[in-house]
């Protein structure tokens, strides 16, 4: 997307922890501490799948047996870390430690944001409806009679 | 289908069940029998062999519908007045605990989500007061195309989920390709999650059922294990224009000696209509899964009717039906015009059309031939009454404009003088209105007894003048909604897909514009029959003018009856009203009050645009969108426009403008989602 490939590093990182919630104080530890620690290993062509994966490698250990694919489960994360405040009650040691509050942790596991129950695969066949086809017998009926 | 299969299935010697039956369809085929023979005593003699012929099928297919409807209701009548329950059937005590987990459907497509999401909360606080919430999961099961409003069902899911009771689960789903429409929807979900719960109860998405009622449901099938689906019969209700107002005092009214009726003889054979039944989930999906049809439509194809035909299948496969008027606390809402009902009973024309070709298939059970005889029968009688008026009138006017011949040319002493028993006549019609008439009149009676408290009901003189006041809407409808159906079965087998899509409309109901574009042909043939008529065939005049007025007045009449305006006069004046009306029940003051709730937080952006604005929201469709299967092809040149609008619309504040294969493409796309949130943060 060129609106973001025209901004600093800096000014991604910075969105990318805004939109999870972050701001004024916390806001400015936790890009300190971001582009401190990873500023040399994000990938510049594409700032937000690295931090992505960065949060992923933090957190795939509160997400229970992760559902779907890396992505999903990311974002089913953070609307949870969204919805709770967890900019405010994690603050930097999501990222320093990999820590999330006790509340959290309990929400993800008790799966808040669940959309649908795990799929349980059962098979459902169609039936068989013998229908009579009109003009199949009418054609019938007219040929016996042409026949003889 | 053996007496044996019938004696396992219920409680109850078959014998009696056939006994009803006996009853109900002998007595429909006497009175035919002798309406007929009367009716043949009746045409004038010197007709014409193939008009008398003609009229005579006409007249028995119409008048045994009559008939049916007729007798139909007096047995039901009679089973409520003795306040009798449907036999065959086991009850449990109102207290007796469940065992087992229900999943509550909500099959959606491109619905008012806020009104979704209201009702299934006040469902849930309904089923919460019972204490036996935690058998309940609920499913919004969504087809929804429309991008805005699947954004839009996902907001308000999540914000319906907060306030749900915390031991009933609220789950949505989207489907990315809704095949076979509802059918499909339901079979997705059964065959994904179906193993999970035993029974699933359906709703239409603007259903409401009383916990009460859905406990005695479920309680109702664990006690009678050969039992696949239940039936409560809706009732309609939150209607304001005069239109929905007339349908529902009619529902209210008539409703029960209906059901009832229909009760007495289904017994356990009865049918399924959609939605408000309870469905075991394994005869379901043992039964029930949906063939495509061979041949073209509208014969061939996908099911459309599902319903009649999921119920017959059920019962081919050893199940029982049940159609349950003790169940109350079972509510719809009505078409609020007569336009909207028109299409709506469009939909269901093509469907109940279509059973033509399954009617007659192998191993159904005569009882579900039946109830698609019916069905076909709900929209053939129209085009069936039209062409009896057609052919009867038209035999007069052949008098006028032809006058008889008295002496032939074989040479007679005395002359040939037709023979026409007017006054015969003149009792079969006034028997045909009774038959029509009368059951309005039992169905009244049974509302007042019913209704101790008469101040609810506006007093029984309101209760009275409202049935004449709906007997004369009905026969200045009835012309109408005659020709809306002829219509229908003409454009279905020539094979014409109409689409009727409704315009928008503000509350102050059917447009001129509308009404004139769907009424015109109306106006049109009743002045040019009035003219006719007038003219060549007087003698029938008055007779016909309830018709020949209904059709001219076609286009005020659908406005008029369109409008809340008018509705809430006739409410003030103390006419249709119903003690739903003057005192709600509970689960609908409760669905009004989380329908405030929900509205007032309803953003101004809507689909991508407030996922590029919400983080939670974006977050949240993005993990969402595993569950609801893998995503539709989009052409290079949709996903690069949508992509560089997205851009222009975060860069510049440029409207997106996008199309709907647009705005899905975004959708679709987590990583542009996620960017384009985030770019904005940029932004701002």
């Amino acid at each position: 997307m060129v609106a973001l490939k025209v901004q600093s590093l800096e000014g991604i990182v910075t969105a990318y922890v805004q939109s999870l919630g972050y701001c004024r104080e916390s806001l400015q530890k936790t890009v300190s501490f971001l582009m401190e620690t990873y500023a040399e290993k994000l990938n510049h062509e594409d700032v937000i799948a690295s931090l992505d994966e960065i949060l992923y490698a933090i957190v795939k250990k509160y997400i229970p047996t992760p559902r779907g694919e890396k992505t999903q489960a990311l974002a089913l994360f953070k609307a949870v870390f969204l919805l709770n405040d967890g900019a405010e009650t994690c603050g930097l040691s999501l990222w320093e430690k990999g820590e999330i509050t006790s509340e959290l942790q309990q929400l993800l596991k008790d799966n808040m944001l669940q959309s649908a129950p795990q799929i349980k695969a059962t098979k459902m066949e169609a039936q068989k409806i013998e229908t009579i086809d009109f003009f199949a017998s009418l054609n019938k009926i007219f040929h016996m009679f042409r026949k003889g | 289908m053996s007496a044996d299969i019938f004696e396992n299935l219920i409680n109850l010697n078959p014998e009696r069940v056939r006994h009803r039956r006996i009853k109900v369809f002998g007595l429909m085929i006497v009175s035919t029998l002798i309406a007929t023979g009367k009716w043949l005593s009746s045409i004038p003699t010197d007709s014409f062999w193939l008009t008398k012929v003609l009229m005579t099928i006409l007249f028995i297919l119409t008048f045994a519908w009559i008939a049916l409807f007729f007798w139909s209701s007096i047995f039901g009548f009679f089973e409520l007045m003795a306040k009798r329950k449907v036999p065959g059937i086991n009850w449990l005590p109102k207290d007796a605990p469940l065992t087992t987990k229900t999943a509550i459907l909500m099959p959606v497509y491109n619905e008012s989500s806020v009104n979704v999401f209201a009702n299934l909360l006040a469902m849930a606080d309904s089923l919460h007061t019972t204490e036996q919430g935690k058998y309940f999961d609920m499913f919004v099961l969504s087809d929804t195309t429309n991008p805005k409003v699947w954004v839009e069902e996902e907001r308000v899911w999540l914000e319906a989920k907060q306030k749900m009771p915390k031991e009933i689960n609220l789950y949505y789903r989207r489907r990315a390709k809704n095949t076979a429409r509802k059918s499909g929807n339901i079979e997705d979900f059964c065959t994904k999650w179906g193993a999970y719960y035993d029974y699933m109860i359906v709703l239409d998405a603007d259903s409401l059922l009383e916990g009460s009622t859905m406990v005695k449901m479920v309680q109702l099938m664990q006690a009678n294990p050969k039992t696949g689906i239940i039936q409560a019969p809706p009732m309609c209700l939150n209607g304001h224009s005069l239109f929905a107002r007339i349908q529902q005092f009619a529902g209210k009214v008539y409703g029960p000696i209906v059901s009832a009726g229909l009760a007495y003889w289904q017994v356990g054979d009865s049918n399924y209509w959609g939605h408000n039944a309870i469905i075991r989930v394994k005869a379901f999906m043992e039964c029930c899964g949906l063939p495509v049809l061979k041949g073209k439509a509208p014969f061939g194809g996908m099911i459309l009717s599902h319903d009649f035909v999921e119920a017959a299948l059920i019962r081919r496969g050893g199940w029982a039906a049940w159609l349950l008027p003790e169940l109350k606390g079972s509510y719809e809402e009505c078409p609020p015009t007569m336009i909207d009902f028109a299409i709506r009973d469009r939909r269901w024309c093509q469907g109940n059309m279509q059973h033509l070709k399954i009617l007659i298939s192998k191993g159904l059970h005569p009882v579900s031939r039946v109830h698609f005889t019916i069905g076909v029968m709900s929209y053939l009688s129209s085009p069936l009454w039209l062409a009896f008026l057609v052919v009867g009138t038209a035999i007069v006017l052949g008098r006028g404009i032809f006058p008889p011949v008295y002496f032939e040319e074989v040479r007679t002493l005395f002359p040939v003088w037709p023979i026409f028993d007017k006054l015969g006549t003149i009792t079969l019609f006034a028997l045909s209105m009774f038959m029509l008439i009368f059951p309005k009149f039992l169905g009244l009676i049974v509302y007042l007894r019913d209704n101790k408290n008469k101040k609810k009901i506006g007093g029984a003189w309101s209760a009275f003048k409202s049935v004449i006041a709906e007997i004369g809407m009905s026969v200045l409808t009835a012309p109408i909604m005659m020709m809306f159906q002829s219509k229908f079965v003409f454009d279905i087998f020539a094979g014409n897909s109409v689409s009727w899509n409704t315009q928008n409309r503000d509350d102050t109901g059917t447009s001129f514009s509308e009404a004139v574009a769907r009424h015109l042909s109306h106006t049109i043939l009743g002045i040019v029959s009035t003219i006719v008529i007038w003219f060549y065939a007087h003698s029938i005049f008055w007779w016909m003018l309830p018709i020949t007025v209904g059709l001219m007045l076609s286009i005020p009449i659908s406005m008029f009856t369109s409008r809340v305006t008018n509705g809430e006069w006739f409410k003030k004046h103390k006419f249709f009203l119903i003690p739903e009306e003057t005192d709600a029940p509970k689960i609908l003051r409760e669905a009004k009050a989380h329908l405030k709730k929900l509205e007032s937080h309803v953003p101004a952006l809507q689909g991508v645009a407030l996922l590029v604005d919400n983080n939670v929201l974006n977050a949240l469709h993005i993990s969402m969108l595993q569950v609801n299967g893998p995503a539709p092809d989009f052409t290079r040149e949709v996903s690069q426009n949508a992509e560089i609008k997205l851009e222009n619309y975060l860069t510049y504040g440029k409207e997106m403008d996008l199309s709907k294969e647009e705005e899905l493409s975004l959708l679709y796309n987590p990583k542009l989602l996620l960017q384009a949130n985030i770019g904005k943060f940029l932004k701002d």
